[in-house]
């Protein structure tokens, strides 16, 4: 409640520099698996190829380098204005489409210290669930959402930090023990090498006993290559999950038993409405 | 009283002669040169409604505007016109329109960006458009646009910024909104002096002196980057004066939501990134940039429009270069 009420105050304040410049935190809509503040422009569409190959301990090279057992995931965002973006996409994994909004409330700029950015998404599951009998598996248990909240600052030219609370809610959980709603707090650095290169580094802790003991906390890092209207992101995680009801819940492999995934996110923006 | 006749006679001279000059001060520059006897423009526009001149700024702010009632289509999907052009004066004195050096320092005292393409006051005075070198740039398109101003609209709607063609009303709503940003005579830094001549002169002389005092073309001469660094190499850059160019130009494009998808920044790896590629020939380096811009590609048609010396001198791209390449 406090942390609300200073977050209001900080909004309130900021109309005072309502006619900033915005400043760019990150490079790019996404970190690694998670998002991060940014969110595209106004009449901006962006196609998202991202790709999260199987694991370096899963017969790497059997498996040509995790190609094999990649897991696929082709979004859509687009900016409803240079605040809202909403966006869809569809994943292999459990074959499951989710759709989400992205509100920026605040940008950083000279007179606010920090951007504010919220997130909705709800994910759909339509691979059958076998573990279950059939009429559990319902459309309603197959549903999860998500809602994020992102804080983030540029630190001088180059670091960027973001603090991600992340709440999921699964219509299904695995046993008793889990709980529906999960909290997680995601921590999220990153550093520009360079105009065009930036690397990044993204942690989500989930506080025990809300889901199963084999959940483990995903570690993501990565590097950005941005050219004019790509960004190229390319990292390592033991995470291969691209909705966060899978990457916070459902994250079960370990970067010491070399439970690594490789994976990239492509994106590319086409000018959907004309430049105003 | 025998010399009351002369002062009534100086005082009426007085009198006439203000009334003359306030007379005159309240004329455009077209209306000036009509009546001395030269032959209107093929412009020129007898009678302009108010409606035309609001659609005509609608369509050269932001692109499209309400025509019999329905919206029209933008013009271009990726510049409005006042991408590359003010519409209001960007020197003190309209003649000194093509002086950067003049105009830079307009536009920092009056919060106006910096840009390549010559301001629309006044455009309607001019006698030729896309002058000299744009020969180079658009090739044959120029010819018949040089001497035509509607046909000039049509390039830049189509070519410069890559957009359609566009309709017979909206050529007439731009020509009407860029005859009301005309010159007018109290513009012009006319001498005293000369207010009395060109009340005596013969009217071919009248209309020959008059146009010293604005502008009836705007030079535009491209320089390469091979050309231009033996020039650079021999000036001493001016940080301060960089920063405001890269304010007033680089960043009225490449700022957050801009032209431009590049956003530039004053932070060290965009200055570093300047740096490092300075002399490498690429879209990165900022005397290729400058100088020659980018071209429109089949899949990404936005580019950059390049600066002539006229726009931006040979000094001042060295102050730019200073200051983007200066880590403090």
């Amino acid at each position: 409640m406090k942390a609300l009420w200073t977050i209001s105050i900080l909004l309130l304040f900021s109309r005072l520099g309502a006619q900033d410049e915005p400043i760019s935190i990150f490079k790019d809509t996404r970190i690694v698996n998670s998002q991060s503040s940014e969110v595209e422009r106004k009449g901006f569409l962006k196609f998202i190829i991202s790709h999260r190959f199987g694991a370096f301990n899963d017969d790497f090279f059997y498996n040509f380098f995790g190609l094999d057992n990649a897991n696929v995931r082709l979004g859509l965002d687009y900016g409803i204005n240079d605040n809202i973006t909403i966006g869809a996409g569809r994943t292999t994994i459990e074959k499951t489409f989710d759709g989400f909004l992205k509100w920026k409330f605040k940008d950083q700029t000279e007179n606010f210290p920090i951007a504010i950015t919220g997130f909705g998404s709800i994910v759909y599951r339509t691979e059958r669930n076998f573990l279950i009998p059939e009429e559990e598996d319902t459309p309603i248990n197959r549903l999860s959402y998500s809602a994020e909240v992102y804080v983030s600052k540029l630190v001088g030219d180059r670091f960027a930090v973001q603090l991600t609370p992340t709440f999921t809610y699964r219509n299904l959980v695995a046993d008793r023990n889990e709980t529906h709603a999960v909290y997680s707090q995601g921590f999220i650095a990153g550093y520009k090498l360079s105009k065009k290169v930036s690397i990044n580094l993204e942690y989500f802790f989930t506080p025990d006993g809300q889901v199963s003991d084999q959940v483990t906390n995903p570690l993501s890092l990565g590097f950005d290559f941005g050219t004019n209207g790509h960004v190229f992101q390319l990292f390592v995680s033991n995470s291969q999950g691209m909705n966060a009801p899978r990457y916070v819940d459902g994250t079960t492999g370990t970067w010491i038993d070399g439970d690594i995934f490789f994976g990239f996110n492509i994106s590319r923006v086409f000018r959907i409405k004309a430049f105003q | 009283m025998k010399y009351s006749h002369l002062i009534i006679g100086l005082f009426l001279t007085a009198l006439f002669s203000f009334h003359w000059v306030k007379q005159q001060n309240d004329l455009t520059v077209s209306q000036f040169l009509i009546i001395k006897g030269e032959k209107e423009p093929s412009h020129h526009r007898n009678s302009i409604s108010e409606e035309l001149i609001t659609q005509g700024k609608e369509l050269v702010n932001i692109g499209k505007t309400t025509y019999n009632g329905k919206k029209s289509k933008k013009i271009s999907k990726y510049f409005t016109c006042t991408s590359c052009h003010n519409t209001v004066k960007e020197t003190e004195d309209v003649k000194d329109g093509n002086d950067p050096v003049k105009r830079l320092s307009y536009s920092y005292d009056n919060k106006l960006p910096f840009l390549q393409g010559s301001t629309f006051y006044g455009i309607v005075n001019r006698e030729t458009w896309y002058n000299d070198d744009y020969k180079k740039k658009y090739g044959d398109l120029v010819d018949s646009a040089r001497n035509d101003l509607v046909a000039s609209i049509q390039l830049c709607a189509q070519e410069c910024s890559q957009g359609r063609v566009l309709e017979t009303w909206e050529e007439e709503a731009i020509l009407a909104y860029l005859w009301s940003l005309e010159v007018k005579i109290s513009d012009l830094n006319l001498p005293s002096s000369l207010s009395d001549s060109l009340k005596n002169n013969s009217n071919s002389v009248a209309v020959e002196r008059i146009k010293d005092f604005y502008l009836t073309n705007s030079p535009a001469h491209f320089i390469t980057p091979d050309e231009e660094k033996p020039y650079l190499d021999k000036l001493t850059g001016d940080y301060d004066n960089g920063k405001k160019i890269y304010d007033l130009s680089c960043k009225s494009c490449h700022k957050r939501n801009g032209v431009s998808l590049l956003v530039l920044d004053d932070s060290k790896p965009t200055k570093k990134s300047f740096q490092n590629n300075l002399g490498s020939f690429k879209n990165s380096d900022l005397y290729q940039i400058v100088r020659w811009g980018t071209y429109p590609v089949a899949g990404h048609k936005p580019y950059m429009p390049l600066y002539p010396k006229e726009k931006m001198s040979i000094q001042q791209l060295k102050d730019l270069v200073t200051y983007l390449t200066t880590i403090k």
